[in-house]
């Protein structure tokens, strides 16, 4: 018995060292890619309906919590640009000129497309679903058993 | 070993798909025994987890599979296994796809058979230490035969032959020391703890 424990301990350490070499490593997900961008400019520009140019508009950016970012006039092109910082989510653009008034959205910032969840969470959701498609799996064989149980004690009992 | 969305042509993951559900709901139907469920899940979930251990293998990285450990302990129910550890692989890790899940359960699915055929005869032999040695076989050639098959998938759609084998085979040389290994040693500790648990073992010394 002492010999198995001791493979026993053997295999967690084994384990662990691999999961410890592993972890850290910053190449670790090699398996699944993903896309991250940074917008560094954003050049609005605003045009009236025949498509000239609206120069001298007022434009306003708010940031995607809402506050007023930056404020200014488009030039003689009528674009305006601005710099967003890294904070993600969707920036707004509103341009008024003389009573009309245009908004547009900006996905703008940093964005990392990552599903927020740890890994150690989506590890557990895993195994929380295995146990739960095991759990009704057995649930089903054991009301099928009892269903059978019942029916040879009905057919022993009819005899 | 997992093909993304959106990588292999139509008829090639679709013909996968067809195939696989075919396989894995004729071995759940027929022939998986109900009392075999938490042995399958926890294998299952053996799977899924072995896929986070990363091991960095000169540019690229590559992760323990297991797909010998399961066929010697399930038998043919390693199909469906194989197949719920990869959606939920695909669904959680975003490793392989949902489109691929078929083709990917294949790669995986037909070595872990294979192991499972080659640890049954080997149990047959008389040789020494047979259970690690065995155990050690067909946790290695599962991987072989699974890249083998990956190999020829990523051919089909036209990647660099020369790119796919120092890339992606030989860098799995590695996993394929190391499950031998693993598996090996497990055959040998599990069948000196709780041998019935080994389906390939169970067939041949348990009747």
């Amino acid at each position: 018995m002492t010999k198995l424990t001791v493979i026993a301990t053997l295999v967690v350490v084994y384990f662990c060292f691999l999961l410890g070499i592993s972890i850290p490593v910053p190449i670790a997900e090699a398996h699944s890619i993903h896309i991250s961008y940074q917008v560094e400019e954003v050049e609005v520009g605003v045009y009236f309906g025949g498509g000239a140019a609206a120069q001298d508009t007022d434009v306003t950016v708010y940031d995607p919590d809402g506050n007023i970012y930056i404020t200014g006039k488009t030039d003689g092109n009528g674009k305006f640009s601005f710099e967003p910082s890294a904070r993600a989510g969707e920036w707004t653009v509103v341009a008024e000129h003389s009573g009309h008034r245009a908004e547009e959205t900006i996905i703008g910032g940093a964005q990392a497309e990552e599903n927020g969840m740890p890994l150690y969470a989506r590890v557990a959701a895993g195994l929380g679903y295995l146990v739960g498609i095991a759990g009704i799996a057995i649930g089903y064989a054991a009301w099928k058993n009892g269903r059978r149980a019942k029916e040879d004690d009905t057919v022993s009992r009819d005899r | 070993m997992h093909i993304s969305d959106g990588v292999l042509p139509a008829e090639l993951w679709i013909s996968g798909t067809v195939v696989a559900s075919a396989g894995v709901t004729y071995v759940l139907a027929k022939k998986t025994d109900a009392a075999e469920m938490p042995k399958l899940a926890v294998v299952t979930g053996a799977m899924f987890v072995a896929s986070l251990i990363h091991i960095p293998v000169g540019e690229t990285s590559i992760h323990l599979i297991l797909s010998g450990l399961a066929g010697i302990v399930l038998g043919l129910s390693a199909l469906p296994a194989i197949f719920v550890s990869l959606i939920l692989q695909a669904l959680l890790f975003q490793h392989g796809g949902l489109t691929t899940l078929g083709i990917n359960t294949l790669i995986m699915g037909m070595p872990a058979l294979m192991a499972y055929g080659l640890f049954w005869t080997g149990m047959k032999s008389n040789i020494a230490r047979k259970h690690a040695l065995f155990g050690g076989i067909a946790g290695g050639m599962a991987i072989c035969l699974g890249v083998c098959l990956l190999y020829l998938c990523l051919l089909t759609i036209g990647v660099d032959p020369e790119w796919l084998l120092l890339c992606v085979v030989v860098p799995h040389l590695v996993i394929v020391a190391i499950e031998a290994i693993i598996v090996g040693g497990f055959a040998e500790f599990v069948v000196k703890v709780k041998p019935e648990i080994l389906q390939g073992y169970r067939s041949v010394e348990l009747g």
